[in-house]
């Protein structure tokens, strides 16, 4: 009884952790499909979680918190799309002028809201009886989004790879000219794509902010947003991969926490990297296994070059 | 009254930069009729085709579809009109399978892919190469088989108008034959065709009338029967017109450049070339291009080892001289398209300039030096600080030919090196080929304009299908017999 309640706690935590980060790679991994890459993500992430925790302390409502971040991600994304695809400029210094600014909002906006109570979702089922203890655990911990995280990854994974726009999308990140010959216009995909990746990581933070720690803290995504840029190569620009390898992040910030409450004897800031390292770890395994690049969409290689 | 055009060309222009590559075209395609558009590389047939499929915008002029005016802003107007166009390039994505390739250009798809709609994408492809899998990768696959999912993908399209963009240039005869079968089946439907060439072997085989281009102009137009290959060549290369005196005649010294039996590898290879070049002699190499003189160029200038045979420079390997890094090579080398091939855009000018030397230590030319050099050979503007992708094509080449041609190399290859250049500047380097000559180099060099072969060259050797089918005298000859041998025949008879 003791070991399920504790493996099912460690589960539930794990899709907790991961559930704002799932919704941030899910939608870089969309971004990057059609060869842009959004360092801004970790910005739209931090306006998401502070402009969703103000609306759900001000109107109450964790869907409309979402929502709200959400829009705010994506709105902060255009900002990204003018200069990059407008404008022209570099993407990696576009991206992180927009994680910047992101930055600097949240925290001048951010301070009103800096130990304020909101409410958030309740668990997915509760007092949960279902005979399972293993599954009892985990249903009373989880909330609804993780659910829709979850099955987003499908979703999106058919939409990519079954869909005929997704076909175009992913037609576009191989070879603007063929896309132009296709009579596809590309910058007008990624301007969409960039949206739907800014709006996905809006929601992320908010779902940071409302459900997960139901505070806000001033530059609280850690870098939850970079981490995502680096895990969609992991995932080889694979929506379906997205969640195994987001598991591998969310699990061992999961595990951390759970090795903090333990009271082991190591410094708190050296175990917090260990989310990280393993970050890295996928990233260099996944590279030396398939032989740098495999799976880049091929516009998305210039950008590097 | 007859029916109006499917579709008709008015006074269409495209300029790119100072480059008139369409001057105020007139082109008229009928239903059901095969047009082949002939012309050299960088006469501006694609560029013509591009704007009737929308994906350039005409300078001037205007087009009509059906006999109403249309203005075509992108492919997806085209294709809303019947007109579908294959590119020479960038046609299919390698990292795609072969049936989402199909897919993206299958006119008929519903939003979600489906079995049936799979099925009915492919169906063209099992036509004609049911060993293809359709979930093989398009990178995993030969070249010939490639095209075949090419031509698939045209069937799907359903046009009325067919645009094909160099379909054969990479086709074994075979698969050339096939393809030709299938442009006739297609205008046995009623179908209009436009097969952009520079092979006569395509224009005869398939098509009913003939457009021939030349340096951005449409110089003949008529049935196909009506033309002979040798007045087809010389519509594409240019009228016999002296427009030069010969230099004085050169003393020629011993061989100094030879080529020995050498068999040169590629899509369209070279074979069994026996030539040799004399100190100071300028030998020209005519032909159709896509015969063989690419890889014969790469191959002499030591960039790729010959399959069989041999390149000696004063009686030493040209490719063993090569592999010693320390030097830069002895072969000064102008390709073809030198955007593509000889300058990197993002550099400025004098790096540009001093890339032949890159893996010497001899030191960088002062901005000083480089400035004179680009004013010698008339690069406009010369200025050495100045990025190299901002100049237009005609200067691209001049900066070529300044760093290629600005020391004293002992030999010189020069691949179609005055294509794109206005007369004086086609002048200049032709007479800087001559100098060099006169100063004891060996210059091979490939050419385009029988004319201009005729009045500089010493010898006029012609390519054909990658095998030396003629070595003439300029003084023993004329452009039609060139031209005959450029086409294929054998016939010596005037």
């Amino acid at each position: 009884m003791e070991g399920a309640e504790f493996a099912g706690a460690w589960i539930a935590a794990s899709l907790r952790a991961t559930t704002p980060l799932l919704f941030a790679l899910l939608g870089e991994t969309l971004v990057q499909r059609t060869a842009v890459i959004n360092l801004g993500v970790e910005g739209q992430m931090l306006v998401g979680a502070c402009a969703g925790f103000a609306a759900a302390s001000a109107f109450g409502d964790p869907w409309l918190a979402l929502l709200v971040g959400g829009m705010t991600g994506l709105a902060l994304s255009l900002v990204h799309a003018g200069l990059c695809l407008g404008a022209g400029a570099n993407q990696i210094g576009s991206g992180i002028a927009v994680w910047m600014l992101g930055l600097g909002l949240t925290s001048f906006f951010g301070r009103a809201y800096v130990g304020a109570k909101i409410e958030g979702f309740g668990p997915l089922v509760r007092d949960a009886d279902t005979g399972v203890p293993l599954l009892d655990q985990i249903l009373s911990q989880l909330t609804v989004t993780t659910l829709i995280a979850v099955a987003l990854v499908p979703i999106i994974g058919l939409w990519l790879f079954r869909s005929r726009t997704g076909l175009r999308w992913r037609a576009v990140g191989e070879s603007f000219e063929t896309a132009r010959a296709l009579g596809l216009k590309p910058w007008l995909v990624q301007v969409q794509a960039i949206m739907v990746g800014g709006f996905l990581a809006g929601v992320g933070g908010a779902v940071l902010s409302v459900d997960y720690t139901e505070t806000w803290a001033q530059d609280m995504t850690k870098g939850a947003g970079l981490v995502a840029v680096a895990l969609v190569i992991a995932a080889r620009w694979n929506p379906f991969l997205a969640l195994p390898v987001a598991l591998l992040f969310g699990g061992s910030e999961a595990a951390v926490l759970r090795l903090q409450a333990q009271g082991i004897d190591v410094s708190s800031y050296l175990l917090a990297t260990t989310p990280y390292l393993i970050c890295i770890l996928v990233v260099w395994i996944s590279y030396v296994r398939i032989r740098g690049s495999g799976g880049m969409p091929a516009e998305l290689s210039r950008i590097f070059g | 009254m007859t029916a109006p055009p499917l579709i008709r060309l008015k006074g269409v222009t495209k300029r790119f930069r100072d480059l008139v590559a369409n001057d105020a075209i007139d082109l008229d395609i009928a239903a059901g009729e095969v047009v082949a558009l002939l012309g050299e590389n960088g006469a501006g047939k694609s560029t013509l085709m591009k704007l009737a499929y929308g994906y350039l915008l005409p300078d001037a002029g205007s087009i009509e579809v059906d006999g109403r005016p249309q203005t075509i802003h992108s492919p997806r107007d085209a294709m809303a009109l019947g007109i579908g166009m294959v590119f020479q390039q960038f046609s299919l994505l390698p990292a795609l399978s072969v049936l989402e390739n199909l897919l993206l250009a299958w006119p008929r798809a519903g939003r979600w892919r489906s079995g049936a709609e799979d099925e009915a994408a492919m169906e063209g492809l099992r036509d004609l190469a049911p060993e293809i899998a359709p979930g093989t990768r398009v990178r995993n696959l030969a070249v010939g088989e490639r095209q075949l999912v090419e031509l698939a993908k045209v069937l799907n399209l359903d046009a009325r108008l067919v645009i094909l963009d160099e379909p054969t240039s990479v086709l074994t005869p075979q698969e050339a034959a096939r393809l030709h079968r299938l442009v006739r089946g297609l205008a046995d439907q009623g179908r209009s065709v436009v097969i952009i060439t520079h092979k006569l072997a395509d224009v005869r085989a398939c098509a009913d009338r003939v457009a021939v281009m030349r340096r951005g102009k449409l110089v003949d137009a008529a049935a196909i029967g009506d033309r002979t290959n040798d007045q087809l060549v010389e519509a594409m290369v240019g009228k016999s017109v002296a427009r030069r005196g010969r230099p004085a005649h050169r003393r020629l010294g011993p061989p100094r450049l030879m080529l020995r039996d050498l068999c040169c590898g590629g899509i369209q290879p070279a074979r069994n070339v026996d030539l040799e070049v004399r100190r100071g002699e300028i030998l020209g190499i005519a032909g159709v291009a896509g015969n063989g003189q690419w890889a014969l160029a790469e191959t002499v200038a030591g960039l790729v080892p010959p399959e069989s045979g041999e390149v000696l420079l004063d009686g030493e390997s040209v490719a063993r001289r090569s592999e010693r890094k320390a030097f830069s090579s002895p072969v000064a080398y102008i390709p073809e398209e030198p955007i593509r091939n000889a300058v990197v855009g993002s550099l400025d000018l004098a790096g540009n300039l001093a890339l032949r030397s890159l893996a010497t230590s001899a030191p960088l030319p002062d901005p000083a030096a480089a400035a004179a050099r680009l004013e010698a050979f008339d690069v406009r503007p010369p200025e050495p600080g100045r990025r190299a992708a901002t100049l237009s094509g005609g200067n691209l080449q001049k900066l070529v030919a300044a760093r290629e041609l600005g020391e004293h190399p002992a030999a010189i290859v020069a691949c179609y090196p005055t294509m794109g250049l206005d007369v004086h500047a086609t002048e200049a380097i032709l007479g800087r080929l001559v100098d060099h000559a006169s100063a004891g180099a060996a210059v091979l060099w490939i050419g385009e304009e029988i004319d201009d072969l005729l009045a500089i060259a010493d010898r006029i050797a012609v390519i054909h299908d990658g095998r030396i089918v003629a070595d003439l005298l300029p003084g023993a000859t004329n452009a039609a017999e060139i031209g005959r041998y450029m086409a294929g025949g054998q016939s010596r008879a005037a």
